[in-house]
């Protein structure tokens, strides 16, 4: 017996040897598929025997993000057109668990080949160590280039923060505004969206009246109201002066700007938002609206999706946010989102030579009108092309309403050196609907400045 | 077999593996995180180290979030060491006067123990969510007591209570488990002796229970500091230190000092407070709680 218990007991361990060092030799490659546009299977036959090189990208879209499709198929169909080219996708949706997979590889000096870092100021520091690739070189090709929305790359041209270059492409924007249900606007007396910050709290007054809760915020996703206040600054004080405060040639403690986060704090007292809404998760807040419980969201472009798949899709309008009337020189000062990707600045000629093939694949013409057509979210091209007649018209309205923008921004720490001025930010305008006041909010905000400053 | 164990060659051959992984997974990323507190690093690949001497460590007392890190972290490890040790021991006692069922109950107890953190930390967070989200407020409402229900993990009063209920939840089990081990180890000449003179009842428990495991309690003590000192998971998941720092504890506000805001030195500066804290917090709980010689 005591022979037959080792034999046993050596054969379970010979095997659980064997499957660890096998699980170790696994990777994760993109499977190659015969299906492809016969632009691909041209260019694959055109292509010659290239050394093998792998290069590995970094994105936001996978899991459940409506993009995730559309890299999906883009990686295979990239795969048939350059077979000696290996894209090892190693992206992930969840926010904490992207930044902390992308902090760990530039700090290991190792960034992926292509991938996408939240904020623009703060990562200035990372082109100056040369962990970015300046593309000015890819931007050399008119073709790729002139069917970008005019001005897309300014937003990573670096010269303002004093490095020289550009180091972002742009892939798509997302711009915010509000939508409405019609029905609920009705059901409350409302005949005409709102134009001006004194129209929209008329309208939430008539919404509370009729007992609808006027305005949906999901403010445990410390972001929502980040974006309600990036407006209110941008209607109040203008994108530039938001900029001033990046280059410190504004405090947060200025009364002006302080009065900005008082305005947020009024639209909470007077009762615009659901109570309790710092409890709220941003996907019961979407849930909400698409149910029909609330009359109002402020939210980008990317919703789109979420709303033509409801139930109440034929219900839902849109209108920009509002402007002050005694400051009708920032109407059109809005937050816009232009999402891009930079591109390792530790590649070798190989990787770099395939990085900008797929540069130009992923961010091209064709690639983007795919993406306008299934999923309808907006592109930083203009030439691409679609069939309108399948686009919803919620959708081309945010895109006309998109020509009308003249001076964009984005998050107000975009502009700003400090990577720890997102939270805080953020997490001091929630402090403030809590109970602290506005200037306590801003002095917070300051302090964070100040202390790094020293 | 017994030469071998006496022989100090082979003592030294079977521990060297184990010393071996914790020095160099323990002792080495202590004494890195005390030479790195000495400078500053950006957490770019490349970019050197800059010595900044103490400079860190001036920062970080002069920085109000670590402060109230600071005080989250000991009143987390008072309400803990108060909630766990009475709980479990008393659970433990309890359950070694059962002739039967006293292992299904321990399962029960210890279950809480083994689910993994982040799930405890999700299931809480719905326990206590805030309007309708919340099943605590749900419960409240339903019998009555609607008014009472509350955005528990957003107002100052109870945010960090929230983090430190369902912390304790999961640590009693262990607790216990240790009491249990200990309570059933007493002889029971002894207990019999007790009662013949006329220790019973809570007398039985306070006067003769309590003193023969107290060695026990005092390990359970000690591990709780120190589980408190460090606690990181279920902090993040349920509030990320939020809202607006307020549930911020040491490891958490290192962790985003080092890794979201790059301030490597900060974070390591941190690192080695909680160290030291731990140090001696351990040592002041071992005194007090020691014996005096009979």
């Amino acid at each position: 017996m005591g022979s037959t218990k080792k034999v046993t007991f050596t054969i379970l361990s010979t095997i659980l040897i064997i499957s660890m060092l096998l699980s170790g030799c696994t990777s994760t490659k993109p499977t190659n598929q015969s299906e492809g546009s016969s632009k691909a299977a041209e260019t694959a036959a055109e292509t010659k025997a290239e050394e093998k090189v792998t290069i590995r990208i970094m994105t936001r879209y996978s899991g459940t993000d409506a993009t995730t499709p559309i890299l999906e198929a883009a990686l295979k169909e990239f795969a048939v057109m350059y077979p000696y080219i290996t894209v090892q996708n190693d992206s992930v949706n969840d926010e904490a668990a992207y930044n902390n997979k992308l902090k760990t590889d530039i700090a290991t000096g190792s960034p992926p080949n292509f991938f996408y870092m939240p904020g623009v100021a703060s990562n200035v520091e990372y082109a100056k160590n040369g962990l970015l690739m300046d593309i000015t070189p890819l931007m050399e090709d008119k073709e790729f280039m002139d069917g970008f929305i005019p001005g897309m790359f300014e937003t990573w041209n670096f010269e303002q923060y004093g490095v020289e270059g550009y180091y972002g492409i742009p892939f798509s924007i997302g711009v915010e505004n509000f939508y409405y249900n019609k029905d609920l606007f009705a059901k409350a007396g409302i005949e005409q969206v709102p134009e001006t910050m004194e129209d929209l709290y008329e309208v939430i007054d008539k919404l509370k009246a009729a007992d609808i809760v006027p305005w949906e915020v999901g403010a445990k996703a410390t972001w929502r109201t980040g974006h309600i206040h990036n407006f209110l600054m941008y209607k109040y004080l203008g994108v530039d002066m938001v900029k001033a405060l990046g280059s410190r040639d504004a405090k947060w403690t200025d009364p002006e700007v302080v009065a900005t986060l008082e305005l947020l704090k009024d639209l909470k007292d007077r009762g615009a938002f659901q109570p309790n809404l710092e409890g709220e998760d941003y996907d019961t807040e979407k849930a909400n609206f698409l149910s029909g419980k609330a009359a109002m969201v402020l939210n980008g472009s990317w919703f789109v999706g979420d709303v033509i798949n409801s139930d109440i899709k034929d219900k839902i309008g849109m209108f920009p946010f509002p402007y002050f009337s005694d400051k009708p020189q920032f109407k059109d000062d809005v937050s816009v989102f232009p999402q891009g990707f930079y591109l390792s600045g530790k590649m070798t000629e190989a990787e770099k030579d395939a990085t900008f093939k797929w540069v130009k694949f992923f961010c091209g013409k064709e690639l983007q009108s795919k993406m306008v057509s299934e999923i309808q979210r907006l592109s930083a091209r203009d030439d691409i092309k679609v069939d309108e007649s399948k686009l919803s018209p919620l959708f081309l309205d945010v895109q006309n309403f998109v020509s009308t923008i003249k001076n964009p921004g984005g998050d107000s720490f975009d502009f700003d050196p400090l990577p720890s001025m997102q939270d805080r930010t953020r997490n001091s305008i929630i402090g403030m609907l809590l109970g602290n006041s506005a200037i306590e909010a801003a002095e917070e905000i300051q302090n964070e400045i100040d202390r790094s400053i020293q | 077999m017994d030469i071998y164990r006496k022989k100090l060659s082979v003592i030294v051959l079977f521990l060297l593996p184990a010393f071996i992984i914790y020095f160099i997974f323990g002792v080495v990323p202590i004494v890195q995180s005390v030479y790195f507190s000495f400078f500053e690093w950006p957490g770019i690949f490349g970019v050197a180290l800059k010595p900044v001497g103490f400079k860190n460590f001036i920062n970080m007392v002069n920085y109000k979030e670590f402060w109230i890190a600071v005080k989250n972290v000991l009143i987390f490890t008072v309400l803990n060491i108060i909630i766990q040790i009475p709980i479990g021991y008393f659970l433990a006692i309890l359950l070694s006067s059962f002739c039967k069922g006293y292992r299904f109950f321990k399962t029960v107890f210890f279950s809480s123990v083994v689910l993994p953190i982040t799930a405890t930390a999700l299931l809480w967070k719905f326990i206590w969510g805030a309007n309708e989200n919340g099943l605590l407020n749900v419960l409240l409402t339903k019998i009555g007591l609607g008014e009472l229900s509350a955005a528990w993990m957003l107002q100052p009063s109870t945010a960090l209570l929230t983090v430190i209920i369902a912390n304790a939840w999961c640590g009693l089990g262990y607790h216990m488990t240790i009491g249990f081990a200990a309570v059933t180890g007493i002889s029971e000449d002894v207990l019999e002796s007790a009662q013949i003179d006329g220790a019973t009842g809570l007398r039985r428990i306070f006067l003769i229970i309590v003193p023969m495991i107290w060695e026990s309690i005092r390990t359970s003590i000690v591990l709780v500091i120190i589980g408190s000192l460090k606690v990181f998971d279920i902090v993040f998941v349920m509030t990320e230190g939020g809202p607006n720092g307020i549930t911020h504890v040491l490891s958490t506000l290192l962790y985003y000092e080092a890794f979201k805001y790059n301030n490597y030195g900060l974070g390591s500066a941190i690192s080695v407070t909680i160290f030291a804290l731990s140090i001696v917090m351990a040592i002041i709980s071992l005194r007090l709680t020691r014996q005096k010689e009979l």
